[in-house]
């Protein structure tokens, strides 16, 4: 039996698949110990939603195209999407981040999909979104979908981190998750339509990745990144 | 899941749970200090908040720095060591790779509260941490640890004066909630507890190496009781334990 691609892509945003993403903030962590003000909250996600997670969601959409084209085969394809990424990550502690949360995910991803294609030019610990790319292409999940599931599931798990870190209505961390995901969405379709890992958006946040960089040097967190 | 032999290769995956300051780190520390010269150690510490734990167990100098890992929770130490358990498998894994081969991997949970417990999935066996300053009546308050862990310690028993407990006392009540499980009265500054741990920690290797030690949940909840035309008897509900009331419980 084969799961459907819309069934997968809600199991990949549910935070309570068992791949350490609990231990993730998405960045939220460290703006909060960088001195943003927690009311700035919903700013910090609608600017994370449209530069890091787009970045990211991009380099989804170019990971999936890569194998869905064969480029596989030339044995380039993946790899170039990774250094895509990295390009366009500068921030050392935010690539380790991602590849904590790829590896975790990958480490799902083996049992389940053990002969996808791709899985295996993946390496150890690729960043998140090449393995989320490598799932979609094989369970068949269009580029759109797979683009609100990254940028999804990443400013959901910022929330779920702000919750923990400044307690407030639930219901307002619901708010703010889908008011950041709305801020994006007139932006998605040429992100969705990618295909060269050129064409991935460079999209910089250098005060969110300043903050990635002091947090990956205290000793006094709560979270991974 | 690896199958059994692949678990029998690799090291013995030894968790050590138990409430905040009742020694976990000091008992790990204790550990290697009785066992580096003759097993492959590593450790993984899970903290709360900081990489306190690992960072204190590495300036005690028991083992090579790079041989103690930490491991970030989220927030959610229960989540770490039971249910998601992806980062301490990783952080496992890793170590058994770069210092292979690796005897026995010590994987100290976050400080948290009494019913937090390791999942078999992660670890082969676990202790579970008391101290006698947290009151002598813990042990009789039961608990998935306390009662199910693979050994149950009570530490700090040169506190006992200083505290007004009374140890064999609070041994017998942590015996009588484990239907007679293996509890280690421990102190630093007792050289006969610690080769008793020792032996244990040898024992629980050996019979991880071969195959005879079969990794059980202690359950997230504590057992209870039921009246019968037995008297009555203590078990759980966990691993599938359907009120299959023959074998292995203890009857009272």
């Amino acid at each position: 039996m084969t799961p459907s691609a819309g069934t997968v892509a809600m199991m990949l945003a549910d935070a309570r698949l068992p791949s350490g993403g609990h231990a993730h903030s998405s960045g939220m962590e460290p703006a909060l110990l960088g001195g943003m003000p927690p009311a700035a909250s919903a700013e910090f996600l609608a600017l994370r939603a449209r530069t890091t997670a787009l970045v990211d969601a991009g380099t989804a959409v170019a990971a999936m195209r890569a194998v869905l084209d064969g480029s596989l085969i030339q044995g380039s394809g993946l790899a170039a999407v990774e250094t895509a990424w990295a390009a366009r990550t500068p921030s050392l502690a935010m690539r380790t981040a991602s590849r904590d949360l790829g590896r975790g995910l990958l480490r799902l991803a083996r049992r389940i999909w053990p002969t996808a294609e791709g899985i295996d030019a993946l390496g150890g610990a690729p960043a998140r979104p090449l393995v989320l790319g490598v799932i979609a292409a094989e369970v068949g999940m269009g580029a759109e979908d797979l683009v609100r599931l990254a940028v999804y599931d990443d400013i959901a798990s910022a929330v779920a981190a702000l919750l923990k870190l400044d307690p407030r209505d639930p219901v307002d961390g619901v708010t703010l998750v889908l008011g950041a995901c709305a801020s994006v969405e007139p932006l998605l379709a040429p992100v969705a339509g990618i295909w060269s890992p050129d064409d991935i958006p460079s999209l910089a946040a250098p005060q969110a990745e300043a903050w990635a960089e002091q947090h990956a040097a205290t000793h006094r967190r709560l979270f991974r990144g | 899941m690896a199958d059994e032999s692949t678990t029998r290769a690799r090291a013995l995956r030894l968790g050590v749970a138990g409430p905040v300051g009742t020694g976990k780190s000091t008992l790990i520390a204790t550990i290697c200090r009785a066992l580096a010269l003759e097993l492959r150690l590593g450790v993984i510490t899970n903290d709360i908040y900081t990489d306190e734990d690992a960072r204190f167990l590495r300036s005690a100098g028991v083992l090579e720095p790079e041989r103690i890992r930490a491991v970030e929770t989220g927030a959610c130490p229960h989540t770490a060591i039971r249910d998601d358990i992806t980062a301490n498998l990783i952080a496992a894994e890793d170590l058994e790779r770069d210092f292979a081969p690796l005897d026995v991997v010590l994987i100290e949970s976050g400080g948290d509260n009494l019913t937090a417990t390791f999942s078999p999935a992660l670890v082969d066996a676990q202790i579970f941490v008391l101290d006698v300053a947290g009151g002598g009546d813990v042990a009789r308050k039961g608990g998935p640890g306390i009662g199910r862990a693979d050994l149950l310690v009570v530490n700090k028993t040169d506190l006992a004066p200083y505290v007004g407990v009374d140890v064999p006392l609070m041994v017998a009540d942590a015996q009588a909630a484990r239907d007679g499980g293996a509890v280690l009265a421990l102190s630093r500054q007792d050289a006969a507890s610690i080769a008793t741990l020792r032996a244990w920690v040898l024992g629980m290797l050996a019979a991880h190496r071969s195959g005879t030690h079969v990794p059980q949940d202690p359950g997230p909840m504590a057992p209870h009781f039921h009246a019968d035309d037995d008297g009555g008897h203590v078990h759980d509900h966990s691993n599938g334990q359907h009120h299959d009331h023959a074998g292995d419980h203890a009857h009272g």
